[in-house]
């Protein structure tokens, strides 16, 4: 290695270029590679069963090509992704304001504590035919299982992110003579914004996980209610095409919190890299 | 007589409720006083400072120097006695007087700028605002921090760092300012060049200050008069004037006018040893 660089001038210009691109942006090869390598793993271990237990890339491809042309892929998409992320929106909602209080109070969390650890304990699998049975087959259901299961991180990521005001800088802006309000915006809201978005991010990934629990418990439409169905046809490329749905549903929304992330905590920036 | 800029008198406070407020803690607070039943964080201080006047308070860690400085910002109130700051109560959000923290404590979410607008931000109750940026742009140009306004403060070097503290707190005035142990975490060389700029600043425009450090050598070479305190319970145990001229350099540090103050500081602390 170290030769090599010695006597650099011997090199072509051609494998300088190759050398500064595998070098120095090794980063933009690893994701196409690594995809790459998966599915040649994939095509291969598919050859050696059925089809209706592993289908090969090239058949999950062609199904999810007739799927879409057939204007259902779409269909089953858009309520996985409306249920999962209007879950989230209502578990935010909720989670955020009340961790605050929580947070700041004390007595309200001894109050509230067993109840939140009671229900966080209760599978949400488990819970989720309840809320069927309650609230019907329809999005509504959907919607509040999935705000369930995005509810806690939100709510536990709150609570430590907003705890963790450091006191110094309260003081800081008690000496300035700050009301709560500025002290809540200037101050609460930064500092635990970091560690929010810690419990925003996983609480969406869980909300794609809640919204699929919710359509097996029942539902008529929906990537996971596609799962479902699929598996009684014995339609396995179909299950692929729904699973490879909920993953592009999963990375969508983890990149969208990241570049919020990036947008609203511009001093975290070089830390996170 | 002119009326002293800082006058702290007979000032009593006990720590753990001094924060609160309401009226069954100052209650509270006063029975604990009469009934001794507790050491209190401060007992009976005294203390006047003039117009143009550079104060340092030295003494032991825990002795109550910070809490003393927060007494006079009016964030903590004294059980008993009181604190006056150009003749009227400490109150906190003073537009004449500055404070600077140990560790400098700028915003981590702000940039430079920001964070020594924040002051005249919380003032205004405004954001934004080319007055204040103009005001804040102005303290740091006093403070020697140019060209990095729009850094964060993680991108700073302990000194600018330390340097956008003194901006931020020259920022909302530079009649009245508090340093809290400002040049603690810096290494020599750096704390040696910010003790001379804040000297400079100081002779041009007269502010008073007060300082609490650890360091005699420093508090010596700053100041008019060292005020030396005692701990359990936070007391004043003397003071020393230094009758050195100013402006002073570096080469008083060799005098033995310097050494002799140093001496009589040392004597007062170690006085309180013994007993």
């Amino acid at each position: 290695m170290h030769r090599k660089r010695e006597t650099g001038c011997t090199r072509t210009w051609r494998q300088t270029v190759l050398r500064a691109l595998v070098r120095n942006n090794y980063e933009y090869f690893s994701l196409p590679l690594g995809l790459l390598l998966f599915l040649l793993i994939w095509e291969v271990a598919s050859g050696f069963y059925p089809s209706f237990i592993l289908p090969s890339p090239g058949e999950v491809w062609r199904r999810w090509q007739e799927f879409y042309q057939q204007r259902l892929f779409l269909h089953h998409f858009a309520a996985t992704f409306f249920e999962a992320f209007g879950g989230f929106c209502v578990a935010a909602a909720t989670a955020l304001p009340l961790s605050y209080f929580l947070a700041g109070n004390p007595f309200l969390e001894k109050i509230f504590t067993p109840y939140i650890v009671g229900l966080q304990a209760v599978p949400i699998l488990a819970l989720a035919p309840l809320l069927v049975i309650w609230f019907g087959f329809g999005m509504t259901s959907k919607v509040l299982v999935a705000a369930l299961a995005a509810f806690f991180p939100i709510l536990t990521n709150g609570v430590v992110g907003f705890r963790g005001t450091d006191r110094r800088f309260r003081e800081m802006m008690a000496i300035m003579g700050a009301d709560r309000k500025t002290i809540f915006w200037q101050l609460e809201i930064p500092s635990a914004l970091p560690v929010l978005f810690g419990g925003l991010r996983l609480g969406l990934t869980l909300s794609v996980i809640g919204a699929v629990v919710g359509e097996f418990a029942g539902a008529g439409r929906g990537l996971g209610y596609l799962v479902n169905s699929a598996r009684g046809n014995f339609d396995t490329p179909l299950i692929f095409v729904a699973l490879m749905g909920l993953a592009f549903l999963g990375i969508g929304f983890y990149l969208l919190l990241s570049g919020l992330e990036y947008l609203a905590v511009p001093w975290k920036r070089r830390q996170s890299r | 007589m002119p009326v002293p800029v800082i006058e702290v008198k007979d000032v009593i406070l006990f720590f753990d409720s001094g924060r609160e407020r309401t009226r069954r803690a100052r209650v509270r607070e006063r029975v604990r006083a009469h009934s001794r039943v507790t050491t209190p964080e401060l007992s009976g201080v005294n203390l006047q400072i003039k117009e143009g006047e550079i104060v340092n308070l030295v003494g032991p860690s825990g002795c109550g120097k910070s809490t003393l400085l927060r007494l006079i910002c009016g964030v903590l109130t004294p059980t008993e006695g009181w604190i006056r700051v150009y003749g009227r109560k400490a109150v906190p959000g003073r537009s004449d007087l500055g404070f600077v923290p140990q560790d400098a404590l700028l915003f981590p979410w702000r940039t430079v700028l920001a964070n020594v607008r924040l002051p005249l931000e919380v003032k205004a109750g405004e954001k934004k605002g080319e007055e204040l940026n103009k005001k804040a742009r102005e303290a740091l140009r006093l403070a020697n921090l140019e060209g990095v306004e729009e850094k964060y403060p993680y991108q700073l070097s302990g000194g600018m760092k330390q340097r956008a503290a003194l901006a931020r707190g020259l920022v909302t005035g530079n009649r009245i300012l508090l340093l809290d142990e400002p040049f603690a975490a810096l290494d020599d060389i750096t704390r040696t060049q910010l003790q001379l700029e804040l000297l400079n600043l100081q002779a041009r425009m007269g502010s008073t200050i007060l300082l609490v450090t650890h360091n005699i050598f420093e508090a010596v070479f700053l100041s008019g008069r060292v005020v030396v305190m005692g701990e359990k319970p936070g007391r004043i145990l003397g003071e020393v004037v230094v009758d050195l001229d100013y402006p002073r350099n570096l080469r008083i540090m060799g005098t033995p006018g310097f050494s002799r103050k140093v001496g009589e500081v040392q004597a007062l602390l170690e006085k309180a040893w013994r007993d």
